[in-house]
């Protein structure tokens, strides 16, 4: 469906500057699951080093990867859908227990025009369950708080070694035309 | 036929230098007591995940060989991570399953299918570089050096016996200051 948060004008996507901000914020590697709220960060991700993008096959794969690779000296980010934060819940223990410092960008489904109830019980959930296993939650509404909630979520993340996440409401990424 | 893991666990320890060990639950209180070392990881919470820990180190990490030790219970638990593995394909990862047939850790109950899965059959249908299955420790002694040499992702199933009930050490258990030490040890390896 058309985008009404598009300008057409290179730069003015607020996904470009999120992604941008990725960078800036010296993120070098990307774990995401497919989901077309998060399509333009994964074609991005997968552009130019294909050695920045690990598709995974569930999202708590991404927990211990993330955790790992900045082990290793790599910036990492983990980018679900909220249905998946459900499947992550008991490896975000590795998260707290070890003071891993963390990034979770998740695209909100089961809120704002969902028309798939399958979608409802973690769109309802997700946040507080974020914040239940010790996450601060940034919740983006307009294309503007994601922009700065993501620059300032990945400082928070690595200076303090806190698990950060970003929730892109439905209501700004849009409803899938189901 | 089947191994003693402490007995396969020292024959490994001879080819290991300073590589990245991640362990995972019973393996690493064999694994820590036979090769002491700031770059061991152990793993005995957030079960399943140390297949893609182990993935994460090897992409931070790529200049440095990494291995994991496996649990069969653990692997089962995020089999997934094969495919993910193999997709990403980091030529320093060895990933090894200790497969003993029971959840050892807790209770020894047998993991589903323990008398038949092949864990190297899932890896190779992933798409793992290599795979190799031992269960003789002399030929595990001979082969394992040359194993390690090989480009990865490389998958090891070792068929071991199930051990008595585990001592675990929860003062050692991974954590905040465990993590650190590590990261610390790890950024000064080179």
């Amino acid at each position: 469906m058309p985008d009404p948060t598009r300008t057409g004008q290179p730069g003015d996507d607020w996904r470009e500057q999120v992604f941008a901000a990725f960078e800036q914020g010296g993120v070098e590697l990307f774990c995401y699951l497919p989901d077309a709220g998060l399509d333009s960060f994964i074609s991005r991700a997968n552009a130019g080093n294909q050695d920045r993008a690990v598709v995974l096959t569930t999202e708590e794969e991404g927990v211990g990867i993330c955790c790992g690779a900045w082990l290793g000296g790599k910036r990492a980010v983990l980018m679900i859908q909220s249905s998946g934060v459900g499947n992550c819940i008991n490896t975000f223990s590795l998260v707290t227990n070890c003071r891993f410092p963390f990034f979770l960008l998740v695209s909100m489904r089961g809120e704002f025009g969902e028309g798939n109830p399958w979608q409802i019980p973690m769109g309802r959930t997700t946040q507080a369950m974020l914040e239940l296993a010790g996450f601060q939650v940034f919740r983006a509404s307009h294309p503007q708080d994601a922009v700065v909630m993501v620059t300032e979520g990945l400082k928070m993340a690595w200076r303090s070694d806190a698990p950060v996440a970003v929730l892109l409401s439905q209501r700004l990424i849009g409803a899938k035309d189901m | 036929m089947s191994m003693r893991r402490d007995q396969a666990l020292r024959a490994l320890a001879e080819h290991v230098a300073d590589d990245i060990v991640v362990a995972i639950y019973t393996t690493a209180f064999d694994w820590i007591a036979i090769r002491e070392s700031p770059l061991n990881y152990i793993m005995t919470g957030a079960m399943g995940l140390g297949s893609s820990h182990a993935l994460g180190l090897a992409l931070g990490r790529p200049d440095k060989r990494v291995l994991v030790l496996d649990g069969d219970g653990s692997l089962l638990m995020n089999l997934g991570s094969l495919v993910t593995i193999a997709e990403a394909a980091p030529r320093n990862l060895i990933h090894f399953v200790l497969q003993n047939g029971t959840y050892e850790a807790n209770g020894a109950h047998p993991t589903p299918g323990s008398d038949r899965v092949d864990f190297a059959g899932f890896a190779r249908a992933a798409g793992y570089r290599s795979c190799h299955v031992f269960d003789d420790l002399a030929t595990f002694a001979a082969r394992i050096g040359s194993v390690l040499q090989e480009p990865g992702p490389v998958f090891v199933t070792m068929k071991i016996e199930p051990g008595p009930p585990p001592k675990l050490d929860y003062q050692y258990m991974h954590s905040a200051p465990v993590r650190e030490a590590f990261r610390a040890a790890l950024n000064g390896s080179h």
